[in-house]
Formats: C-alpha cells, sequence, structure tokens
C-alpha cells in the first residue's frame, strides 16, 4: 500500500490531502462501531497533508523529494503511548486524562520526517498492560472480522485500524507480543524488531528491558518500508543499537531455497489449537514446497519464559509506573486501573526485600537459560517458525475476570522478548468460522532482512 | 567516658561538569529562577530516557584515583526507589553496588580514614516547604554527585572535620567539585554509634544524621548525639538503627525515620543504561595522569624547609604555588622564593619572570653608596619641607616617609637601611 | 496465599491507596499469580548469570557530544502539573526527610 500511494503522489494521480482524506474519512466513519482510535486528529492531519502537497507541487526533483521522504502523504496511526507534542496522550488510562507531552517520541519524528501523516492515538491496553485490548479506560477494540471479539493487545487499535483501513500504518509496541498478537488476530502483519533497533524515547516505557517499538501494516514489503525510517542510533535512547540500518526491501525478494527453518516441538504442544496448528503445518509445507528445510528443534526452558516474564515484566513495571505520583502531569494514583495496579503489587513484591532473590534475580537466571536454548538453536537454523497465539481471537469478556488466564496468551510471544529477538507474525490462513490464524518468524539478533525475506515467500503463495 | 565514638560520614560532592548526569541540560543548580534548566528526562516526564554524561564518570574515576581506592573494571548502575517529591522518577539511578571505587584511605593525624566505596548518582529536584505545601524546583534535579562512603573510623568529631576539608580540598585541586558547603556543593551524613572503650566490635546499630550543612552543624550533631547515645546505654537502654534529624535551634537531635519505617529500596541494575566496562590499562591510564595529592605536596614543602603557614598557602593557592614553582627553577632557593611570593604585596599581580626581571634590576641598579644616595637624600628633603619639620619635631613617620620618597626617586633600588642612615646624618645637619 | 497484611505492605511501599473492595478482589489474583511464577524453583540455576541487558555488546554507552539541549521554557514544564506557583510546581507539604 505505502509503494502504492507514493507512486500515485509522484505521478500526481493524487495528494496528500486526498489520500489523507480517504482514510479520515474511513476512520471517523468506522471508529464508532470498532473503536480503534482514542482520538482522531483531523485538523492536524489535514494541515500537515496540505504542507506536504506544497512540497510536492514547488519540489523540483520530486525523485529526490521521494527517497528522502519514504512515507510521503501514508497515513499513520500511533499506540497513544507515544508522546506527541501538544497531542493529548493517554496511555488509555485515565490518570493521564488531559496529559499533553511537551515534547515528541524520537520515533514520530522521523515518522514526520519521513512525510508520513498522523491521522490520530491509537487505543490500546492501558499502559500497554494486556493481550485483548479490554483493559483500555477508553472502551475495548473490536475486531473487524467480528465485533463479538477482542482485537488483541495491547496494540488493538493497530490491529483493528491496519485492518480495517482505519489507516495504512498502526505503530504500537511490543513487550511481550503486544504487536505480534493482534496483527494474527486481525490478518495483519506485526513486526517486533530486534531490542534496541528502533529508539524507545518518549514512548511511555513499560518494561524496559524488554520493550520493541513495532508496527503493523498490511503487507510485508509495508512493513519492510517503516523499519527503514524508524530504525537506527537515537543518542537519546542508551540502549539504541549503532549497527547500520539496512535496505530491508531489497532482499524481499530473494529466494529461501536452502533456508534452515526450526520449528520447536515445545511451540506445538497440545495446547494450541487445532485449526492454528493446521494452519502452521500447511505453511511449513509451502516453506518446503519453496526449497526451505524444516528442521525440528528443542527450545527446553519454554515452558519457564511465561514466569520470567511474570516477574520481570511487572518489576520494571513497578518502577516506571512510580513516577506517575500526580505532581507533575497526571491525576492521583488510584486513577490507575486494576491491571495496572495488579502489576505495580506484583512487581514491588518480587523485587521487594527479602524476594528479590527468590524472585527477580531467580527469574533473570532463567531468562540467561532461555537466551542460550535460542543461541544454540541458531546454530542449526536461520529462523524459528511457530503460531503467535494457542487459541483463536477470544470473545470480549472471555478473560476479562481471569488475569491469569489473560497472561498465558503470551506464551509463545515472551520468549522473543526476554532474548531481545526480532520476531515477525504473518497471516497464515482463516479458522473454519473465518477468524485470522497468524504465523511467528522469530530470527536473530538485527536479522530483520531475513524475516521479511521469509515472510514476503509465504505471503505470495498465500495471495 | 566510658564510651567511646565510633563514626563515619557520607559525602556528597556536587561535579562541575557541563552538563547534567544523564540529559543534555546545564549543570548550573545554583540558578535563581525555578525550573528553567529542565528537560523531560530531568523532570521524569514519561517516555524520556537518561543517558550517561561521560565527563562525570571521568571526574569521579580520577577522584577515586587520586584517593587511592581500587578504580572497578565493571560499573553497574541501578535504581533506588522510593517515593519523595524531589525525585521525579520515583527512583533514582546510583551505583552502590557496582561503585566507581572501592577500597583506598586518607591518613588524617596518623589514623587510616578507609574508603567502603566511592559512586555516582544523580541529585534530587529542591524542595521547599512552606505554608504547608511543597515548592519543587527541578533545577538541581540530575546534577552529578559523588558519594563517599568512609569506614565507621573517625575516633573524634575534629578527625572528620578535618577529614571533610581535606576531600574538599582534592576536590578543588582536580577541578572536579567546588566543594562549597553554602552552595549544596558538599554535603555531609554523620553515621553515630558508641560502645565501650575496650569493645572492638561494632554496635549493631547506628544513627543516621543527615542534611548536615556545615562542620559547626557537624559537631554540635555529633557531640550531642554522643552524650546522648552514653547516657542511653548507661541507664540501659538498646539503642535503635534509626534517623534522626539535628535541630540547630533547640540544639537536639529527633527522631525522622525508625528502623520498621525504613525505606525498602528494591534496587534493581537500571535497564535504561548499559554497563560500563574498563580495561586494566585504561584505568592505569587514570592513575598515571593524577596530579600531586596535598599531603604528598606537603611532605615535599615541608622538607624544601618551608613553615607550615607558608605550605598551607601553597596548597589552597594554585597560582602562587605555580608562580613559586617557576622561582625555583629560574634558580631561587625556595625561603627566597616563598618570601617573594608570598610577602611582597607589589609582586601579586607579577608573574614568575616579571619578579625575576625586577630582582635582577634591583640587584643591578642597587643604590647602595652613601654619595649617591644623599644626592637624592638632598632632593627628596628639598622637596618635602614639611616632613622635615615634623621629623624635626620627633616624627618618627615622616622619617618613613622621607625614606619612601627616596624609593620611589630612585624606582625601588636605593638600599633602605642605608637611606635612613644618609637622612639621618643630612637632617641632624641642617 | 497473600496475607491482608503482605497487600497492605506491598500497596504502601508502591504508594496505592486501595480500597476495601480492591484489596478482597486482588488478594486472591495476585496469590494465584504469584504461585504460577513459582514454577521457576523447579529448575536449577546454579552458577548461572542472571542477564539485566539481553544485547550482549551493549555496554559503554555516553552522552553524545553533539546532542543539543531539549531544555524545556518555564511554561512547559508546568503545563501539566495540577498546581503551580511563582514558576514552582507545587505539592501538598510533606515531612522534611
Amino acid at each position: 500500500m505505502i509503494n502504492e500511494i507514493r507512486s500515485k503522489i509522484k505521478s500526481k494521480k493524487a495528494s496528500c490531502v486526498e489520500v489523507t482524506k480517504e482514510y479520515l474519512e474511513r476512520a471517523e466513519k468506522l471508529n464508532p462501531k470498532l473503536n480503534a482510535y482514542i482520538s482522531i486528529t483531523k485538523d492536524i492531519a489535514l494541515k500537515e497533508a496540505k504542507r506536504l502537497d506544497q512540497e510536492v507541487d514547488s519540489s523540483h526533483d520530486l525523485d529526490r523529494l521521494l527517497q528522502t521522504k519514504l512515507l510521503l502523504g501514508v497515513p499513520v496511526g500511533l499506540k497513544d503511548i507515544y508522546s506527541t507534542e501538544g497531542i493529548e496522550t493517554t496511555a488509555a488510562s485515565n490518570i493521564l486524562k488531559g496529559y499533553i507531552p511537551q515534547y515528541s517520541a524520537t520515533v514520530v519524528r522521523r515518522l514526520e520526517d519521513a512525510g508520513a501523516i498522523i491521522i490520530g492515538k491509537l487505543n490500546n491496553d492501558a499502559f500497554a498492560h494486556g493481550a485483548s485490548g479490554e483493559n483500555s479506560d477508553f472502551g475495548v477494540t473490536k475486531n473487524p472480522f467480528d465485533e463479538k471479539r477482542v482485537a488483541g493487545g495491547s496494540s488493538s487499535g493497530a490491529g483493528t485500524s491496519v485492518a480495517a483501513e482505519m489507516s495504512v500504518i498502526g505503530m504500537g509496541t511490543d513487550t511481550g507480543g503486544s504487536v505480534r498478537n493482534p496483527a494474527s488476530f486481525t490478518n495483519t502483519v506485526g513486526l517486533k524488531p530486534t531490542y534496541g533497533r528502533v529508539s524507545r524515547y518518549g514512548i511511555i516505557a513499560m518494561a524496559s528491558s524488554l520493550d520493541s517499538i513495532g508496527h503493523i501494516t498490511t503487507s510485508v514489503e509495508d512493513s519492510a518500508v517503516v523499519l527503514k525510517v524508524t530504525a537506527g542510533y537515537d543518542p537519546y535512547d542508551a540502549t539504541s543499537s549503532q549497527s547500520a540500518v539496512l535496505d530491508y526491501e531489497k532482499s524481499l525478494t530473494d529466494s529461501i531455497s536452502g533456508l534452515k527453518i526450526g520449528i520447536p516441538e515445545e511451540f506445538m504442544s497440545s495446547a494450541i489449537d487445532a485449526e492454528i496448528a493446521d494452519a502452521v503445518n500447511k505453511s511449513l509445507k509451502i516453506y518446503e514446497k519453496l526449497g526451505a528445510e524444516i528442521v525440528p528443534i528443542k527450545l527446553k526452558h519454554t515452558e519457564y519464559a511465561l514466569a520470567v516474564y511474570y516477574i520481570l515484566m511487572p518489576s520494571e513495571v513497578s518502577s516506571n509506573l512510580a513516577r506517575f505520583d500526580g505532581i507533575r502531569f497526571g491525576k492521583n494514583r488510584s486513577e490507575f486501573g486494576d491491571e495496572a495496579k495488579r502489576r505495580i503489587m506484583i512487581g514491588t513484591y518480587t523485587l521487594s526485600s527479602g524476594y528479590y532473590d527468590a524472585y527477580y534475580l531467580k527469574a533473570q537466571k532463567v531468562r540467561t537459560l532461555i537466551i542460550e536454548d535460542y543461541k544454540k538453536a541458531f546454530e542449526k537454523v536461520d529462523v524459528i517458525v511457530g503460531p503467535v497465539s494457542s487459541v483463536l481471537p477470544p470473545l470480549i469478556g472471555e478473560n476479562v475476570n481471569d488475569p491469569l488466564k489473560m497472561y498465558l496468551m503470551d506464551i509463545l510471544t515472551v520468549p522473543a522478548n526476554l532474548a531481545g529477538l526480532p520476531a515477525l507474525a504473518i497471516p497464515a490462513g482463516f479458522s473454519k468460522s473465518g477468524l485470522p490464524i497468524g504465523l511467528q518468524i522469530i530470527g536473530k539478533h538485527f536479522d530483520e532482512a531475513k524475516l521479511f525475506n521469509v515472510g514476503y515467500a509465504l505471503e505470495q503463495e498465500l495471495k | 567516658m566510658k564510651y567511646e565514638l565510633v563514626l563515619g560520614l557520607e559525602i556528597h560532592l556536587q561535579l562541575t561538569t557541563e552538563r547534567k548526569m544523564f540529559c543534555s541540560c546545564k549543570n548550573e543548580p545554583f540558578n535563581s529562577d525555578p525550573n528553567i534548566n529542565v528537560c523531560p528526562v530531568c523532570l521524569g516526564l514519561p517516555g524520556a530516557l537518561p543517558v550517561l554524561n561521560q565527563e562525570a564518570i571521568n571526574k569521579a574515576q580520577l577522584f577515586v584515583a587520586a584517593l587511592k581506592s581500587k578504580l572497578n573494571e565493571k560499573i553497574i548502575f541501578e535504581r533506588k526507589n522510593y517515593f519523595y517529591p524531589d525525585i521525579p522518577k520515583g527512583y533514582q539511578i546510583t551505583c552502590p553496588h557496582y561503585p566507581i571505587g572501592v577500597g583506598g584511605s586518607l591518613n588524617i593525624d596518623d589514623i587510616e580514614i578507609k574508603f567502603r566505596e566511592i559512586h555516582l548518582e544523580e541529585d534530587t529536584a529542591k524542595s521547599l516547604h512552606k505554608d504547608g505545601k511543597t515548592f519543587v524546583d527541578y533545577n538541581k534535579s540530575g546534577v552529578p554527585l559523588l558519594e563517599i562512603v568512609t569506614e565507621p573510623d573517625f575516633k573524634s568529631v575534629d578527625q572528620a572535620v578535618k577529614f571533610s576539608k581535606e576531600i574538599q580540598l582534592i576536590a578543588r585541586k582536580l577541578k572536579i567539585s567546588d566543594a562549597d558547603m553554602e552552595k549544596g556543593q558538599m554535603r555531609l551524613e554523620a553515621n553515630i554509634s558508641v560502645r565501650k572503650k575496650e569493645e572492638k566490635q561494632l554496635p549493631n546499630y547506628r544513627v543516621e544524621i543527615k542534611n548536615i550543612n556545615s562542620f559547626s552543624f557537624m559537631k554540635k550533631a555529633v557531640e550531642y548525639e554522643l552524650r546522648r547515645q552514653s547516657e542511653a546505654l548507661d541507664k540501659g537502654d538498646t539503642l535503635q538503627q534509626e534517623t534522626r534529624g539535628f535541630n540547630e535551634v533547640k540544639g537536639i537531635t529527633v527522631v525522622q525515620r525508625s528502623k520498621e519505617n525504613a525505606h525498602d529500596y528494591r534496587y534493581f541494575p537500571e535497564p535504561d543504561i548499559p554497563p560500563l566496562e574498563f580495561s586494566t590499562s585504561e584505568l592505569q591510564k587514570i592513575t598515571t595522569s593524577l596530579p600531586d595529592m596535598p599531603s604528598v605536596l606537603r611532605s615535599k614543602l615541608q622538607e624544601d624547609g618551608l613553615n607550615l603557614q607558608y605550605v598551607e598557602i601553597f596548597i589552597q593557592d594554585e597560582l602562587i604555588y605555580s608562580k613559586y614553582l617557576d622561582l625555583l627553577n629560574l634558580g631561587y632557593i625556595p625561603l627566597k622564593a616563598a618570601d617573594l611570593v608570598i610577602n611582597i604585596s607589589s609582586y601579586k599581580n607579577s608573574s614568575a619572570n616579571e619578579i625575576h626581571q625586577l630582582e635582577m634590576k634591583k640587584r643591578e641598579n642597587k643604590i647602595d653608596n652613601s654619595d649617591e644616595l644623599k644626592q637624592f637624600a638632598l632632593k627628596v628633603t628639598e622637596l618635602n619641607p614639611k616632613a622635615v619639620e615634623d621629623f624635626k619635631a620627633g616624627s618618627e613617620n615622616s622619617l618613613q616617609f622621607l625614606i619612601g620618597q627616596i624609593m620611589k626617586e630612585t624606582n625601588g633600588k636605593a638600599d633602605p637601611l642605608l637611606s635612613k642612615q644618609v637622612l639621618i646624618d643630612l637632617l641632624k645637619n641642617k | 496465599m497473600l496475607s491482608r497484611e503482605e497487600i497492605l505492605h506491598i500497596a504502601q511501599l508502591a504508594k496505592l491507596e486501595l480500597t476495601e473492595n480492591e484489596i478482597n478482589k486482588y488478594l486472591p489474583q495476585l496469590s494465584e499469580i504469584l504461585k504460577y511464577v513459582e514454577k521457576l524453583n523447579e529448575i536449577s540455576t546454579d552458577n548461572i548469570e542472571p542477564t539485566s541487558h539481553a544485547i550482549q555488546d551493549l555496554k559503554n554507552r555516553y552522552q553524545d557530544e553533539k546532542t543539543s539541549e531539549r531544555t524545556l521554557t518555564n511554561e512547559q514544564v508546568l503545563k501539566n502539573a495540577k498546581e503551580t506557583k511563582d514558576g514552582y510546581v507545587v505539592t501538598k507539604g510533606v515531612f522534611e526527610e
């Protein structure tokens, strides 16, 4: 979609304003029903589109302009934990209602510089705490494929917005699966980059050592273009990588013949819904047909990954949410939602005197074991493949009173976060009832190019 | 007194770096206007991230090396979690467990005061309490702070004061901190307990006195605590671990926080700051680049035969000391060089070379010939009849004045003693 | 099972004022979660180093000399605060600590 818009603008078949208006109209029309957006920034979007059109019109070298602005005229929604200067940022929580950031996140600046048009702030589970979108204080985001079902989380608005064509790109974050999960529930492509590939500066922190700044798009190609814009060293984020940003589009169409694809036995246990397992196996057959070699592997500490995550993540959350004291910004701490309070308390407990060794330190050690599992596996294979979710999109309200059951939704996605590895979720078919099923491709550190290549290959076959 | 003092210190020094510890805001905490040196990072806004200022590490390591403390090869920052209006993030980034340096000592009055550890942390914001409300100014938030923790080796509070002054001196010498206590650039905390004189073991409690802002404050607080704790032990009371504040007006300490309410800081490694690792050679370079420490300098100067007063002047004033060294290089003996730079007011603003030139001129053209001087004496007595009259009436001052006039006329070349003689002879005969 | 005392202690450390309703709601939920994570006791981690940063070569990162200040104006600093006065952010009084 991105390159289509770019070529339309280049050939003057469409203007930025026209493209923006098209998406804004759809967003405004569908939002009351789907609730993908907390706020649609219509005036700002049109103003920016107009400004960009002026740049296009007065440009002597449109090719050059398009080269420097890879997302020219492309409508983007931002998860409402992205700080946007002058635009309300709520994190989908009552505690930040009315909060107007006085600075923008680095990624927001990069998207703006690339000519993208921000059309609104997307709904999510408050503070990114959740896997369904039901923890938002602004109502749940509906799944466009079945409005009685969740869109996934925590980047729920991003998944629905892109799936329902309310925006071309939905920017999100993935700390335990929060981009991959909604992507798999809404038949879209979701990228979780390598930890440190994309700057976290300005994005409200959930778990600082696990947060990855990702995005949702309708195609693998679009995903690659977006990463070209968002990736790269940021001096304002000390954990951002200084490794070179590759031309992710270039290697999309490379042959995958000879590629070694690992399939962990722990990912395909009996707990996986039969239709999902089926879709994964069909995908593996397609990969074999394309010349790849399917290699069974073991990631023996997989069963402990969730416990590690639900110790380390709340610990960091409890500390990251301490700044919300209602003094410089925000409301009183009692305005936090239930899930935020639960996570703050778990984290406070696991870090507290007398418990630190048994919980936090222990979890950090098991984390090492999990990282070792993947390191060993990647000595034998190039990528690791599996399902994103063990269940199809649940009904709204199904898990809402069972926090632990909700946590179990993350079982297959958290390992990549613990190990800092990149992972791509791509559509892999539908259930008999028409619900989307996603496939997950996990790669080595900074090997996003390989993920796009492998994802693209399947995407083309399934067309 | 059957009890002895067990005293340890924690000294905080604000570093004189260009920028703050974790952001690029200017390091100017002493600004008059509140909240004008603040950015999303030091304000603790959602989404803001800390990035370490290398200058702070460099200054800290220099200080650690100067104190002969061992420079750590690995430094890991952690979060110290607690709530207070002056810590905007709800945690302070610090590195007490993998600090900049460990061990080392400073000799004060022949007692080795050992360092437990020296680490870096970010300063808090400034909070003023007024009318039942707290006013917060974030200009100071994020300023780099060096914390020096000693073992409880002090035997007296006077020793602690002397030690603190030496730390101040070293910090200034190395140009890592201005260490002005009045400006809050150096803050002290005392950890006080008492034990029976024969007892070798450390007591199982200590009382922490925070926010000590002057040496006299520290003396009074520690002396009060020594008394209070000794009396309590005599009565048979058990002393508890607690934090107390010293009320200067009333001259007493009061409990601020007891052991039950002690903070649980829930330290964990700071995920936003990657660890620091240094090679042995990198650390060695720091040690070899050090200038001489005051104690070394003191010994050297005393060996040169200088008195204690001169020694301290040179220790405190780098400019005068460097002029002294330059004069030594030009061939002057230590006592003469010291005399020239310290005692001659007309040389205050001259460089060593200029002083040397003037001294040479003096020696070359010194007028110590009575006949030559007589000419000048005649001239000044003619020009200053009133002074002559006053002298004849018995005024010593007038004689000094006339001698001064001869010095003026001869551009300082006249020998003052001889001039005096010549004048007296002349005026006797007039 | 967490005790009521423990949950109140944690809430106090975390500066959360819980209602009676919340205490009753969270107690079983938190207990269940903590029980689940104790699963980690099944494996031995003797001689295993803890991981704080998953990307190995991430170390010695400092401020870039070239980065400019991102200083906010006084107005921006105060923009979202509940109460301000004379350039200060104001909050209810706390005892000197």
